[in-house]
């Protein structure tokens, strides 16, 4: 049965999900078991997951026979009954087997559906840019007909520092509002309906089954009197916000962090609170209807469960968490199990809490933070994707589901519409929200140093939309227990429409309106990342001093013991946020020097100016050059003077061996007539200087000085900047903005593109490296080649290639040059030609690299790579670039080398840390960093083998060749 | 707290000129008294470094040492800018350090005095909006004192070596050696807009342009 595979996805999706009553769907629709035992419960406790949706939907399209009644709770009948109960005479060849398989149908449909509705509103642009998707989907599901949502995904994404920082905030807004909240509504709702100003209710209330209906109306044909308990089991349905919708808006417009999550820790844990406060008064329904009195002593005991269940569900939670972290910690050979283990955990977190009869969603949001911050770290980046998918669909999926089945269940079901309650129940619940919401942050603002301004805090109140769990939990109501259910079901159903399509429509709008701070999109800079520790430390520190226990020593107290104990139980390693910052930094400045440059050009934007200026980064930072457009943009700046412009590089680099001062003050005569490139030149220079100067060994002052000097020219100053304004053509570039918009669709998928492109890459230029090293006798006879690297010997068995590619390069660049003046910027022949070239220069570098092996470090290499002259550096330049590229935009590893940063940050007066410095780079063997860094040369080598192919559209079996008969042409 | 006995002995005078220059409250500073005495352990009048170092917290707290060093080196810087006596709040108290502070200008001043102490806890009250700048609690304050967290050699510029002791006081043991020295290189280079390799204090504005430095460097004083 191949719905099979679909009902262990939607149990464990179910079981994660929530909107989940202690009490089966089953026995309320079944007349015989008037109440639910404790021990029933229990019993049935792997089937609470099961929504009400199901049901209903099994309503809506089934008769309903008893079979049906089977038929809804999958999880509760086994395949075997089914067969047993079926009148199977004889075999079939085709039977029509609806009764059994007919809810996995539907249900499977279903779900394929809303993800197809889903599918459609993304293409949509036009009218998803403007309506809340949630409207939609309700629209859509006015037309056809699930309650499935995923707390896990919420609690996942919950973990980060803003939260944990507005932490008392939330908790006071989820608890204490939501409280409030429900009193506050409940007692209104009661008084105005005593005192008469809602006017009368009459029964009956309609029911599905007309027998139902006759009984009912036999039982209350006047007037009917609402008790106070029941209208409390609905407010505390009706106080639980749940903003989804504002929160895709939160998201798309970007506002801070802050209130984001306010808003969001918020909904999260009160969907909590409020489940925990329904089934309380649910119970108090439950013993009325039994014809008991509630007495002082039950409510007392109901306000102590309110603790036990929410903080014995945390309990569960964490300790789940912790399980879940030591079990992932041993997983590193078995990573299959990993998806399995969090899922699984999270599922048994959820359930062993309904177990005890506590909250199933704290201990699954306690869950679920604790495994982002520990477990999340063990397991490897493939698990990580995977769960991160498939949480996003169930919760995707879930919400499409809900929102459907809401816009269904307002077609469907039959409705008592009372026009008093539904206006002063929406009435309350707006008053209340905004009583709430201002009165708890006034509260909360006493204590907090950033304030939640008054603006924020309307936004708060504004965007506190009613949704899926309040109508989970009226669908759940029994109708035995509490009659009015159909009056509740139809106002509950008009409040969210309400909220849903008024408030959630109009709140991007007064989000704009209000300037609600938004949230920086740049992202955090290294030192600002490092000042917040130092902050975090010194105010820690200060806070002992002036004698207060604040929240910063709590903070502090706790990262310690999670630092010290936690993380070296549970994690299997631990890299600090400083590490992972710095990394994805780096990573950052990689993709902006690999493609920005072409954006640049492609999107032309401020015209030649912006060209020239790209062209000038270039040859700073070299690493662009790779790109064919690009390159052909910067042979036609070279070609003032082409017959000296090939040999030129062969020039230098000879020299730049051991480069006594007149030659470079010569090199720099030969380049003055541009300034541009005089500065790259004697960057270049200052580059190798450097080099010498960390490797210790052939260290002259006068080259400090000049290094120095140079690096004052402004070559430096304008590497930063560069990289902001490559970084800045990428975010305007039409297409990234379309890539990078806000889509919560998307998770993280540039990050793992990249990650496999890189390794792809870094194959690839493994195998043109040994296929290189296989021509051991392309041995060039570059003396002062050899002499200046010293250690490096090896490397110069490839140089000889470079001589032929410079001058091919420079015919290249003569032809190429039409290709600035031309109108057009697509990349012609002739730049493919160049590219070719450059490919083949590129290849010959990662021969060269490679050649060095292991034996080289990362440091004196990429140094090495700027200052081995410029015939080098036309390759090093054009592909590997360089020095500008390598000291931004470092190691993606962490062993960065920063090259360029080296020699010109260490002024020419020694000073105690260039001891470090120049062990760290130059003792050739260090096996770590050797072999850290290692594949890192090859990858950016080979990124821009695969850049220019890809560029080029040129067929991938030519990169093989061109080295070949490079070789071969170098051998005769 | 236990501490009424210490609290007598501030005069009331005092306590209005200390309010007057930081800020505080008179509650405020009550409550900073009787943890001044309270850390003032032989009752001296004044705290060493040993005193405040005595602080379990403070001495696993990793820029502990520079925490209490900024104490005492503000204070000293303070009382020069002041030229010894000028709105010198606290007499009698100040008289001797005062004195200690304008004579030996070079020399590290060795105790901090109840003035001092809330003057420099004074930088991290928070800062209502439409008060005066220039104070105490400003933004630039704020930042002075932060950089001065990894300015040790007090040239008013952050040198690689300097930051790369804070950074591995911070994170050393979790990262490499040579991972932190890149980091710190980044770190210059970000901030670095004069390219000579040193922050200065401009700079160190700069880079903390977008960060809420008021709300970061700022905590609830007990009323």
């Amino acid at each position: 049965m191949p719905s099979g595979e679909w009902i262990i996805v939607l149990l464990l999706g179910i079981g994660v999900c929530m909107g989940s009553h202690p009490s089966d769907p089953l026995v309320q629709s079944q007349p015989a078991s008037e109440k639910v035992s404790k021990l029933e419960r229990e019993s049935t406790v792997s089937h609470y997951g099961l929504p009400v949706a199901f049901q209903t939907l099994a309503e809506v399209h089934h008769n309903r026979s008893k079979r049906s009644s089977v038929a809804r709770h999958p999880a509760r009948s086994t395949n075997g009954s089914h067969s047993n109960d079926d009148e199977h005479i004889g075999v079939h060849v085709v039977s029509w087997r609806w009764d059994e398989v007919g809810i996995y149908v539907t249900i499977t449909g279903f779900v394929v559906l809303s993800g197809l509705a889903k599918v459609g509103f993304h293409h949509l642009h036009v009218i998803s840019s403007r309506v809340p998707e949630s409207c939609l989907l309700v629209i859509v599901g006015l037309a056809m007909g699930g309650i499935i949502k995923i707390i896990l995904e919420a609690a996942y994404s919950l973990y980060d520092k803003a939260f944990f920082d507005n932490l008392p905030t939330i908790l006071v807004m989820a608890v204490v509002g939501t409280a409030f909240n429900f009193l506050l509504i409940g007692f209104l709702l009661y008084l105005v309906f005593t005192i008469g100003a809602m006017g009368k209710i009459r029964g009956p209330f309609g029911g599905d089954d007309p027998v139902e209906a006759k009984a009912l109306m036999a039982m209350f044909s006047g007037n009917y009197e609402l008790g106070i308990v029941e209208v409390l089991v609905f407010a505390s349905l009706i106080s639980a916000v749940d903003p989804v919708a504002v929160l895709a808006i939160f998201q798309e417009v970007g506002v801070n962090p802050d209130l984001y999550f306010l808003l969001f820790g918020e909904s999260l844990l009160n969907d909590g609170v409020a489940v925990v406060l329904y089934n309380m008064m649910n119970t108090m329904a439950e013993i009325e209807a039994a014809g008991e009195v509630i007495t002082l002593g039950q409510i007392g005991l109901g306000l102590a469960s309110f603790v036990t269940v929410a903080c014995g569900g945390l309990l569960i939670g964490i300790i789940m968490g912790v399980l879940t972290a030591l079990i992932t910690r041993t997983t590193s050979e078995v990573r299959v199990v990993e998806p399995l283990a969090l899922f699984g955990m999270g599922y048994l977190a959820y359930v062993t809490a309904e177990l005890f009869h506590w909250s199933g969603i704290i201990s699954l949001i306690g869950c679920g933070i604790v495994q982002a911050h520990y477990a999340f770290k063990n397991i490897s980046k493939k698990s990580y994707t995977t769960v991160k998918y498939f949480i996003k669909m169930l919760s995707a999926t879930s919400d499409c589901i809900i929102f459907l089945f809401l816009g269904i269940a307002l077609v469907e079901g039959p409705h008592y519409w009372h026009t008093g309650f539904v206006v002063w129940t929406i009435s309350f619940t707006l008053i209340c929200r905004f009583v709430g919401v201002y009165g708890l942050t006034f509260l909360a603002n006493r204590r907090r140093i950033r304030k939640v301004n008054l603006q924020e805090q309307f936004i708060m109140a504004y965007g506190g939309l009613r949704g899926a769990v309040g109508f989970s939990l009226v669908e759940m109501i029994n109708k035995e227990v509490i009659p009015p259910k159909q009056m509740f079901v139809t106002t509950t159903l008009a409040v969210v429409m309400f909220t849903i399509f008024i408030q959630g429509g109009t709140i991007k709008f007064l989000v704009n309106l209000l300037e609600i701070d938004k949230a920086s999109d740049d992202q955090k800079k290294i030192s600002e990342e490092v000042n917040d520790n130092v902050m975090e430390h010194l105010m820690a520190g200060i806070e002992i001093i002036s004698g207060r226990r604040g929240s910063q020593y709590l903070g502090q107290l706790l990262e310690r013991f999670d630092e010290k104990y936690l993380k070296r139980w549970l994690c299997r390693q631990w890299e600090s946020d400083l590490q992972r910052l710095f990394e994805e930094l780096a990573y950052t400045d990689h993709l902006c020097n690999l493609y920005g440059p072409s954006v640049v050009l492609e999107s032309g934007v401020p015209g030649n100016s912006l060209l020239r200026h790209t062209d000038e980064d270039m040859d700073i930072n070299g690493d662009p050059m790779m790109l064919p457009t690009v390159m052909g943009s910067r042979r036609a700046s070279f070609s003032p003077y082409p017959p000296h412009g090939g040999n030129f590089y062969d020039d230098t680099y000879q020299r730049g061996a051991d480069m006594p001062e007149g030659d470079q003050m010569e090199t720099r005569l030969v380049n003055g007539g541009q300034p541009q490139h005089k500065i790259v030149r004697t960057r270049t220079i200052s580059g190798s200087s450097g080099f010498f100067r960390s490797d210790g060994s052939r260290m002259s002052g006068r080259i400090s000085r000049i290094d120095s000097e140079s690096s004052h020219r402004g070559s430096r100053n304008n590497s930063r900047l560069e990289v902001d304004t490559l970084r800045s053509a990428m975010r305007k570039n039409s297409f990234n903005k379309i890539h990078q918009k806000y889509n919560r669709n998307l998770i993280h998928d540039d990050e793992q593109e990249m990650e496999s492109h890189l390794q792809k890459r870094h194959a690839n230029a493994r195998r043109l490296s040994t296929l290189a090293m296989m021509n051991p006798s392309i041995s060039g006879t570059h003396e002062s080649h050899v002499d200046s690297h010293g250690f490096l010997s090896p490397d110069s068995e490839h140089s000889n290639l470079l001589p032929t590619i410079g001058l091919r390069s420079r015919n290249t660049s003569i032809g190429s040059n039409s290709f600035n003046d031309g109108p057009s910027n697509r990349v012609p022949g002739r730049a493919r030609e160049a590219m070719m070239q450059n490919r083949m220069r590129s290849i010959s570098m990662s021969s060269d690299r490679s050649a060095l092996g292991v034996v080289d470090d990362p440091k004196p290499r990429s140094s090495h790579i700027s200052h081995q002259g410029l015939d080098r550096t036309s390759s090093a330049r054009g592909v590997l670039g360089a020095p500008g590229l390598a000291s931004h935009q470092p190691n993606v590893m962490g062993a960065i080398a920063a090259p360029e940063t080296n020699p010109s940050s260490v002024p020419p007066p020694p000073l105690p840390s260039r001891g470090n410095l120049a062990r760290s780079s130059s003792v050739p063997t260090r096996p770590s960093m050797g072999q850290l860094t290692m594949p890192r040369g090859h990858t950016e080598l080979s990124s821009v083998v695969e850049e220019s192919e890809d560029k080029a559209k040129s067929p991938k079996n030519t990169v093989g060749l061109p080295v070949k008969e490079n070789i071969k042409n170098t051998k005769l | 707290m236990g501490n009424s006995r210490s609290s007598l002995q501030l005069p009331e005078e005092d306590i209005a000129n200390i309010s007057k220059e930081t800020g505080f409250t008179a509650n405020q500073i009550e409550r900073l008294w009787s943890r001044f005495s309270s850390l003032d352990k032989q009752q001296k009048g004044h705290l060493t470094r040993e005193d405040f170092l005595r602080i379990p917290e403070l001495a696993i707290n990793p820029l502990g040492d520079r925490i209490v060093h900024a104490f005492f080196r503000d204070s000293r810087q303070q009382q020069q800018n002041m030229g010894g006596g000028v709105g010198s709040p606290d007499p009698e108290r100040n008289g001797s350090s005062g004195g200690n502070g304008s004579t030996a200008d070079d020399m590290e001043q060795e105790v901090v005095n109840f003035c001092d102490f809330v003057r420099v806890l004074a930088h991290f009250r928070p800062l209502k909006k439409n008060v005066e700048k220039n104070k105490l609690n400003g933004r630039e304050e704020k930042l002075r004192f932060a950089f001065r967290m990894y300015d040790l050699d007090g040239d008013d510029k952050i040198s690689k070596e300097e930051l790369l002791a804070v950074l591995t006081m911070m994170v050393g043991a979790n990262i490499s050696e040579d991972q932190l020295i890149s980091i710190a290189e980044r770190t210059i280079m970000e901030a670095d807009l004069d390219k000579d390799n040193l922050i200065s204090f401009d700079e160190f504005k700069n880079v903390l342009e977008r960060t809420d430095v008021e709300q970061k460097m700022s905590i609830r004083f007990l009323d």
